[in-house]
């Protein structure tokens, strides 16, 4: 998990992914303990509000949108299968996720490189970044 | 899934250096680092011991996927996406990819 990263909250109505739904009894410690642990006092505060508003599940910086929420049904449809937020977060701005990944999805699982080679690559550089993804 | 799994204890083992890389993997890494970290060390030197391992057309496909990787890392940073679940996979692979 990233540095700093650490606060996440799931609350959503009619979807709860396993990892999520997990963490969710721990969110009012998890924000208190990590933000406050890297210094951010102000977005504990900021972030306590967000999660009380219950308007969906939220992480550091950016709503995260619920299927509900989404109105790209081809982005809803990989956000239900996966569960992955990453999808909740770009589809705030679905054209361009959208042709992103037209470009990206046959270059990672495509092309004349092994998959095997790219993802070694890609686990490098998630070190690099410090996040792991 | 069981394939996935020790494909990625197989990758986790070579960067932590306890497996041993191929040349070509090696210079995959490098390549990786120096465009995250240091790019204006891809000299010309550099790019000739590139071409050694890799066609032009796999240095292109590799410096993409590099680049990619490496603007959504840092945006996936920015952001605080959480860590990918396995099932991302299944959902970005293309048919028959």
């Amino acid at each position: 998990m990233c540095p700093g990263h650490r606060v996440h909250a799931a609350h959503v109505e009619g979807w709860s992914p396993a990892s999520r739904t997990a963490r969710a009894p721990q969110v009012q410690a998890v924000l208190h303990v990590d933000v406050l642990a890297v210094g951010r006092v102000e977005e504990a505060g900021r972030l306590h509000q967000c999660v009380s508003l219950h308007r969906g599940a939220i992480m550091a910086y950016l709503e995260v949108l619920t299927p509900h929420a989404m109105r790209d049904p081809d982005l809803r449809a990989m956000l239900q299968a996966s569960g992955d937020e990453m999808f909740g977060v770009y589809g705030h701005c679905p054209e361009a996720f959208k042709a992103f990944l037209q470009f990206y999805r046959p270059l990672k699982y495509g092309g004349a490189l092994p998959f095997a080679l790219k993802e070694l690559v890609r686990l490098h550089i998630a070190t690099l970044n410090t996040c792991h993804r | 899934m069981e394939k996935a799994q020790a494909l990625y204890e197989t990758l986790g083992a070579k960067l932590a250096g306890t497996a041993p890389c191929t040349a070509q993997e090696q210079a995959a890494l490098g390549f990786a680092a120096r465009l995250a970290t240091a790019p204006s060390t891809l000299d010309g030197a550099f790019m000739t011991e590139m071409r050694r391992h890799f066609t032009d057309p796999e240095l292109v496909e590799l410096g993409l996927i590099t680049g990619a990787f490496l603007m959504l890392g840092r945006l996936h940073l920015a952001f605080g996406v959480a860590a990918m679940p396995p099932a991302t996979h299944g959902v970005l692979r293309p048919p028959g990819g």
